[in-house]
């Protein structure tokens, strides 16, 4: 991990939405960084937070009307403060995106190429014979196979995977610093998934650029994450290296999820309960009515601030590390682990798995 | 191909109906022949034959499709020419502000639904929402009578009677056409531009629409570019029948207030004056254009998505 200036630096990121039923707050007081030629995992379940986060960035948010407030730096320039232009130079120039659905993500009326040289001609001053041509180059490089032939081939003549490929090929256009891939994979069958998966690595090999990916999936936040943000309801929960986070998860959330992986815990299962009411989050901390750790303070005031665990940038949003607490109660009771530092060093217990 | 097929089973049916809806001239010379004391079942008899209408069905159906295809419409008495030169001449003066009033509306409609949905739920929305709506429900005759009355005759800026004998592309042309085609645009602006706010409002928040915007693509590219074309394939069907509709609607209204000897008038003198033949071949221009756009529109759909392909058809 680079220790300069960070190339997106994110601070108190809120986003709300005015709905019928109140104010929604998705993202609330959001802080991350993120590196270059880092990639930083967004996890939790479905209505977290974490799409609203990775599109509160460059304000790709379509409707209800979004109200976006904090900081967000990208090479030290607030993203907030630039002008309508400025931004739009921003998204796909030097961010890019790319979603969740390869099936609705591309206009169905334009054939893939047209849609390739858009972005192209959108941020380099280039004629239509030279983006054409960078444009079958991007497609042969994401793996389209006779790119030449396919350049004028409409989206619906092109499978899920193929797709998200042409989705890679148009968000690599412009040369982007950072890649913002909103479950890529989701979408996708198994098979297609880790060549998408191994793609995206081989790229970023090559372009040298950031990702910052979002998932639910922490079988695939295992695979490319270097550094891990764990969210739920809006809030960030807990963030470390990937290692830390797999082998001594603090947050009693994030033990959770990793219950629920298949090969983990006593048996799959899954988390009791359900995400509070979003237009009306309960106070204290936000997992506390599902937490079984939970004890009062923990439903008193805000979220309990980020706490350093002891190892290195690992930090948890939990009472239990805070001053007054032991943090190893809730490390004994649940999974204890490998003997980490600062942990106390316990036994694992209840059959998990020993990596 | 199926547009052949319509038309065919349009005119047989309309062929049925008239053929079973009892003859007033026969009936009336039936009156006639009892008050002078004859047979009134003998001159029924007569007339019939004289018409052909004793031969067998099939015959009569058989010569009544090869003069509606072969465009012998037969004579109009109220006119006292043939109903294909009367429809001609009248189509000479419904074409000229038809055919403005379409562009203009197509053009307005649209642009007004988008910039609609460019802004959409702010004043700028309403205030639009608000002309469609009060140009839809004010009344076209009534607009329009009151418009001849402040600047035809208060201010005197348009000739109040329409002149048939100005050539098409003159000034006094255009100006005797003003008046018509605001009122037609008026009324069928806001329709149109319901239909495309409503249907360019359901691409907002597509995935290829935030794709666009995360490629850096301006609000008016995406609304003409990325909302517009797949917005189209639905909208162009509401416009077709939208327009169908007020066009047969309002061109006896418009043409009667500003005295245009169009097609409206035409049928409306045929029903007054109780001309079938006129009615009919009124109508068969109306029934034509109705299966021409509908043919036209889904020419266009391919056009417009390449996902719809008719195949062999």
């Amino acid at each position: 991990m680079s220790t300069n200036e960070p190339l997106l630096s994110v601070r108190d990121l809120t986003t709300t939405f005015t709905t019928d039923e109140g104010t929604l707050t998705a993202v609330d007081g959001l802080d991350f960084d993120i590196h270059e030629g880092e990639t930083v995992c967004i996890v939790g379940e479905s209505g977290s937070g974490k799409t609203v986060a990775s599109e509160s960035i460059t304000r790709i948010l379509s409707m209800p009307p979004a109200h976006i407030d904090g900081e967000v730096r990208f090479r030290g320039q607030d993203v907030g403060a630039l002008s309508d232009g400025a931004l739009r130079d921003l998204r796909g120039g030097e961010i890019g995106h790319i979603f969740q659905n390869p099936q609705d993500a591309l206009n169905h009326c334009y054939s893939v190429g047209w849609q390739i040289v858009e972005a192209i001609q959108f941020h380099d001053d280039v004629s239509k014979a030279e983006a054409r041509e960078r444009a079958i180059e991007l497609l042969d490089r994401v793996g389209i196979p006779e790119a030449t032939a396919r350049f004028d081939d409409y989206p619906h003549e092109f499978s899920g995977g193929m797709k998200q490929r042409v989705m890679i090929a148009m968000a690599l256009a412009p040369e982007p610093d950072l890649l913002i891939a909103d479950e890529p994979t989701t979408a996708l069958d198994v098979t297609i998934q880790s060549q998408i998966l191994d793609l995206l690595e081989d790229i970023q090999e090559e372009f040298g650029m950031s990702i910052l990916f979002i998932t639910h999936d922490l079988g695939v936040v295992a695979e490319v994450a270097d550094r891990v943000l764990v969210m739920y309801a809006g809030k960030l929960m807990e963030e470390g290296d990937v290692y830390t986070i797999f082998k001594e998860p603090a947050h009693p959330y994030t033990q959770a999820l990793m219950e629920c992986l298949p090969g983990r815990g006593e048996s799959t299962k899954g988390i009791q309960g359900s995400l509070p009411d979003p237009t009306n989050p309960p106070d204290g901390c936000r997992f506390a009515d599902r937490c079984p750790h939970a004890v009062e303070d923990c439903k008193k005031g805000e979220q309990p601030t980020l706490y350093d665990t002891g190892t290195a940038d690992h930090r948890v949003s939990c009472v239990y590390y805070g001053p007054g607490y032991d943090e190893s109660r809730i490390l004994d009771a649940e999974l204890s682990t490998g003997g980490a530092a600062g942990n106390g060093g316990t036994e694992r217990t209840g059959g998990m798995n020993d990596d | 191909m199926w547009a052949v097929v319509v038309t065919f089973i349009i005119v047989s049916l309309t062929w049925a109906l008239l053929r079973f809806t009892p003859d007033r001239d026969i009936i009336q010379a039936g009156q006639a022949a009892a008050q002078a004391g004859q047979n009134a079942t003998a001159e029924q008899e007569r007339l019939r034959e004289l018409r052909g209408l004793n031969e067998p069905l099939w015959v009569q159906y058989g010569s009544y499709m090869e003069n509606v295809f072969t465009l012998d419409w037969g004579f109009s008495e109220s006119r006292s020419q043939p109903v294909t030169e009367a429809v001609w001449t009248s189509l000479y003066y419904t074409v000229q502000y038809s055919v403005p009033w379409t562009i203009l509306t197509l053009f307005f409609g649209t642009a007004a639904g988008l910039y609609s949905t460019a802004h959409q739920y702010s004043w700028k929305d309403n205030l639009m929402t608000f002309l469609a709506f009060f140009g839809f429900s004010i009344p076209n005759f009534w607009f329009g009578i009151i418009l001849l009355l402040v600047f035809g005759v208060v201010l005197g800026w348009v000739p109040i009677t329409y002149q048939t004998d100005v050539g098409v592309f003159t000034w006094a042309n255009v100006k005797q056409l003003i008046l018509p085609v605001f009122v037609l645009v008026t009324g069928s602006v806001g329709g149109i531009q319901r239909v495309a706010r409503n249907e360019s409002a359901e691409y907002l928040n597509t995935d290829f629409v935030k794709t666009a915007r995360a490629k850096g693509a301006n609000s008016q590219r995406i609304l003409t570019r990325h909302i517009l074309r797949p917005a189209s394939v639905p909208m162009s069907t509401t416009y077709v029948g939208t327009l169908l509709a007020l066009f047969t609607g309002s061109s006896v209204l418009v043409e009667t207030v500003f005295s245009i000897p169009g097609l409206g008038r035409l049928l409306l003198q045929g029903l007054t004056s109780q001309d079938t033949p006129l009615v009919l071949g009124t109508s068969f221009v109306f029934i034509f254009l109705t299966i021409i756009g509908n043919l036209l529109q889904d020419i266009v759909y391919t056009l417009l998505d390449p996902r719809i392909d008719y195949g062999d058809r």
